[in-house]
C-alpha cells in the first residue's frame, strides 16, 4: 500500500488544503503548581512545565510516578485540585471545552471500542470537535478522515472492524483519530504500547513528521528512555509526582539520573546512528560480580 | 496496481472510502424509512382489524368525520387511539431502551431491566390508588419515581465513576435487577390493597395493556416521545462519542457529566410517561435496540430505528393478542413470550464471557 508523507501532501496542498496549520504551532500548553490525586491519594504533588510551542516531548519515570495522571491534567481529563493549567494562558478548565478540543487532542490508554465499529467511522469521531449541534458532515471533514487514513496507512483497512484488528493496527486506527481532529496540540498516553519494534518506530516517525511537516506540538508519555531520546526535543522526568528534571535528552539522560530516578544502574552511551544517549542497563549479577571482586 | 503510479493509486483509495462512507450512510437513511413505514403499516391495519375488519376507506370517512355510527365509534373512539398510543408508546419505550443501552454500552443495561421501568410503574400505581391523582400529575409523579428508581440504581453501583462499555457492567445490572424485583413487589402489593380491585386495571399495571386507552392518553404521548426524540437529538452526538469512553469523549469536546445527565433525564421522562399511559408493557425498550442495531450495524446509535422497531413489537403483539382464538390477553404478555427467553440467554452469555 503506498503510504503518502506529509511532505508530499503538503506539495500537493500549496493554499493550505484540508490543513490550514501548516504553520508552527502558536498555541501554548503550561502546568502551573498542579496537584492532581484520585481520592485522598495526591499523585502530583505540585508540578511546573511550560510545554515549548512546536516540539516534540516526552514525560518519563517510573510505573506509578504519575506520568499518565499528568497528561490527563494537561489535557483536562482530570481536574487540578490546585494550581492551573494554562492554554494560551487561560486555565483550560474555564475555556468551552468543545474550544479546546480543536486546538487540543488526547489520545488516552486503550480507550473503550463500541462493539462492532469499523476503523473509517471511528476515525470519522475525530471532527465531532469541528461540528455545531446542528453541524453536518461536509468535504473538509471527508478530506480530513481520508488524510489520517492515509498517514497511518490503515485506508484498506478502512471497513475492518476495530475489533479484529492486531493490537499495532488498532492503535494506528485510533491515532488516525486524533489525526483527523486535526489540533495543533497532540498528547498521546504510551502510543507504542502493544506496538512491536518496527510499529513503534513507525508511530514514532509518524508523529516526528507531524511535528515538523505542520509544526505540531507533540507530548507523550513514554516508557522507553532511548526512544523518548531519540524522538524527543525535551524531556520530563516524574518521579513521586514532581518534576525530576527537564531538558534536552542529551543533557537530561545520564547515568546518575537513571540511578535516581528509576533505581536502576546502566551505562549511558550515545547512538551511532541518532547521536541521541542510548540507556543500556547493567546486568544486576554481573554488578554483584564485579562489586565481589572489589571487594577482595 | 503495480504499474499505477502512487499518487493515483492513494487517490482511488481515498475516492473508495469516501463512496463506501456515503453508500453506509445510504443503507441506514434506507433501513430506518423502511422501519417506519413498517410501523406506520402495522398501525393502519391494527385500526382496521378487530372483531369487525374495516376497509381503509371506512376508517378515512372516521377520520374525515363522516362515518356511521358503528364505525364512528369503534374506530373513532376505540381503535384509532389505541393504535395511535401503541404507536407511540411503542416508539417511547424504544427510543428509552436504545439511549440507556447506548449511553451504558451494554444491551442489558435497558430501563425495563434495571427497574427503571418498574420505578415509574410503582410510582404511577401510587399515584392512582393512594393518591388518587390523574393527568400531568401523575406523569410527574412517575417521572419522579423513573428518575428516582435511576439514581439509586447508579449509585449502589457506583465505582470509581460510571462505567464505559470496556470495564464490566454487570454489577451494574445485577443491581438493577435486584431493585426492579423489589419494585415490582411492591406494586403487586399495592394493587392487592386496592380498594378498588379491578381486574382489568391490575392487568394494566402489572403487565403493560392497551385495553383502556383513550384519545385522553394520546396527546400526551405523542407530545413526550416527539418532544424527547427532538432533545435527544441535540446530545445525540454526545451520545455516540460517550460510546468511546469518558476519557476519549472529554478529549474530543464533550461535556460527559452533563451530556450523561441530560441523556439519562430524557429517556427517564419518555418511558416514565409511556408507562404511566400503557403500564410497563414488557422487554420492549430491552427488545428495540439489539433488533434496530442488528438491522443497521453499530456505527451510530439507532435511536430512530429503536423507535421505530419498538412501536413495530408493540403493534405486532397488539394485532397478534388481540387475534388469539384462546381470546384477548394484555399486550404485555404478549411481548413477555419473546423478549423472556432472549433475556435469559442474554444474561446466560453475559456470565460465560465473564468467566
Amino acid at each position: 500500500m503506498a503510504r503518502k508523507t506529509l511532505d508530499t501532501l503538503q506539495a500537493e496542498n500549496p493554499q493550505g488544503g484540508p490543513h490550514e496549520n501548516s504553520h508552527d504551532s502558536q498555541h501554548r500548553l503550561e502546568a502551573r503548581n498542579v496537584e492532581v490525586g484520585y481520592g485522598d491519594n495526591l499523585v502530583i504533588k505540585g508540578l511546573n512545565c511550560a510545554i515549548p510551542p512546536a516540539s516534540m516531548g516526552s514525560i518519563v519515570g517510573p510505573n506509578g510516578c504519575g506520568k499518565s495522571t499528568f497528561l490527563k491534567s494537561l489535557a483536562r481529563l482530570l481536574p487540578a485540585r490546585s494550581g492551573q493549567v494554562l492554554l494560551d494562558g487561560q486555565a483550560i478548565s474555564s475555556l468551552p471545552t468543545k474550544r479546546v478540543a480543536q486546538i487540543l487532542g488526547i489520545l488516552p490508554q486503550a480507550p473503550a471500542v463500541p462493539e462492532g465499529i469499523t476503523v473509517e467511522e471511528l476515525v470519522s469521531r475525530g471532527r465531532h470537535p469541528h461540528h455545531g449541534i446542528f453541524g453536518g458532515w461536509n468535504p473538509q471533514d471527508d478530506a480530513a478522515v481520508d488524510e489520517a487514513l492515509e498517514l497511518t496507512g490503515m485506508t484498506s483497512f478502512s471497513s475492518t472492524e476495530v475489533d479484529s484488528l492486531s493490537g499495532g493496527q488498532r492503535q494506528r486506527a485510533w491515532i488516525a483519530l486524533s489525526l483527523a481532529q486535526q489540533t495543533d496540540i497532540l498528547l498521546l498516553d504510551e502510543p507504542t504500547t502493544y506496538l512491536d519494534m518496527t510499529y513503534q518506530l513507525e508511530v514514532l516517525d509518524l508523529l516526528a513528521e507531524l511535528n515538523v511537516a505542520r509544526g505540531t506540538t507533540i507530548v507523550m508519555v513514554l516508557h522507553d528512555l532511548s526512544l523518548a531520546a531519540r524522538y524527543s526535543d525535551w524531556i520530563l522526568a516524574v518521579k513521586d509526582g514532581t518534576a525530576a528534571a527537564m531538558g534536552k535528552p542529551s543533557e537530561v539522560i545520564t547515568e546518575e539520573f537513571v540511578r535516581s530516578v528509576f533505581n536502576l544502574e546502566s551505562h549511558v552511551g550515545m547512538d551511532p546512528v541518532t547521536h541521541t544517549p542510548v540507556v543500556t542497563p547493567l546486568e544486576r549479577h554481573c554488578l554483584a560480580a564485579a562489586r565481589n571482586q572489589a571487594k577482595s | 496496481m503495480s504499474s499505477k503510479d502512487p499518487a493515483t493509486m492513494t487517490e482511488e483509495g481515498t475516492a473508495s472510502v469516501s463512496l463506501s462512507r456515503r453508500r453506509s450512510r445510504r443503507r441506514r437513511a434506507v433501513i430506518t424509512t423502511i422501519l417506519i413505514a413498517v410501523a406506520i403499516f402495522l398501525a393502519i391495519a391494527d385500526v382496521c382489524l378487530g372483531h369487525e375488519v374495516y376497509s381503509l376507506s371506512d376508517v378515512w370517512s372516521v377520520i374525515s368525520g363522516s362515518g356511521s355510527g358503528g364505525a364512528q365509534f369503534s374506530i373513532g373512539e376505540i381503535r384509532l387511539p389505541r393504535a395511535l398510543v401503541a404507536l407511540f408508546c411503542g416508539a417511547g419505550f424504544g427510543i428509552a431502551g436504545t439511549s440507556f443501552q447506548t449511553l451504558l454500552g451494554n444491551v442489558l443495561a435497558s430501563p425495563d431491566i434495571i427497574g427503571v421501568t418498574a420505578g415509574a410503574n410503582l410510582a404511577a400505581v401510587l399515584a392512582i390508588t393512594v393518591l388518587g391523582l390523574s393527568g400531568l400529575a401523575l406523569f410527574g409523579v412517575a417521572v419522579a419515581g423513573g428518575l428516582a428508581t435511576a439514581c439509586c440504581v447508579l449509585l449502589l453501583s457506583w465505582s470509581r465513576g460510571l462505567a464505559s462499555s470496556s470495564s464490566p457492567t454487570s454489577r451494574f445490572i445485577l443491581v438493577g435487577i435486584g431493585i426492579a424485583a423489589m419494585l415490582n413487589a411492591a406494586t403487586s402489593w399495592l394493587m392487592v390493597r386496592a380498594d378498588q380491585w379491578d381486574v382489568q386495571a391490575a392487568s394494566r399495571w402489572l403487565t403493560g395493556s392497551l385495553t383502556d386507552v383513550g384519545w385522553s392518553d394520546v396527546i400526551p404521548a405523542v407530545a413526550c416521545v416527539v418532544g424527547g426524540y427532538l432533545a435527544l437529538t441535540v446530545v445525540g452526538k454526545s451520545l455516540d462519542i460517550l460510546r468511546f469512553g469518558t476519557p476519549m469523549a472529554t478529549g474530543l469536546g464533550v461535556k460527559v457529566n452533563s451530556a450523561r445527565a441530560g441523556i439519562i433525564v430524557i429517556s427517564v421522562m419518555i418511558l416514565s410517561v409511556m408507562t404511566a399511559t400503557t403500564g410497563p408493557i414488557a422487554f420492549v425498550s430491552f427488545l428495540a435496540g439489539p433488533i434496530a442495531v442488528r438491522l443497521l450495524g453499530s456505527q451510530k446509535p439507532a435511536l430512530l430505528s429503536g423507535a421505530a422497531v419498538g412501536a413495530i413489537i408493540v403493534l405486532l403483539a397488539d394485532i397478534v393478542a388481540q387475534h388469539l382464538p384462546s381470546g384477548k390477553v394484555p399486550v404485555g404478555v404478549m411481548t413477555s413470550l419473546v423478549g423472556g427467553p432472549l433475556l435469559v440467554f442474554l444474561v446466560a452469555r453475559m456470565m460465560r464471557k465473564a468467566e
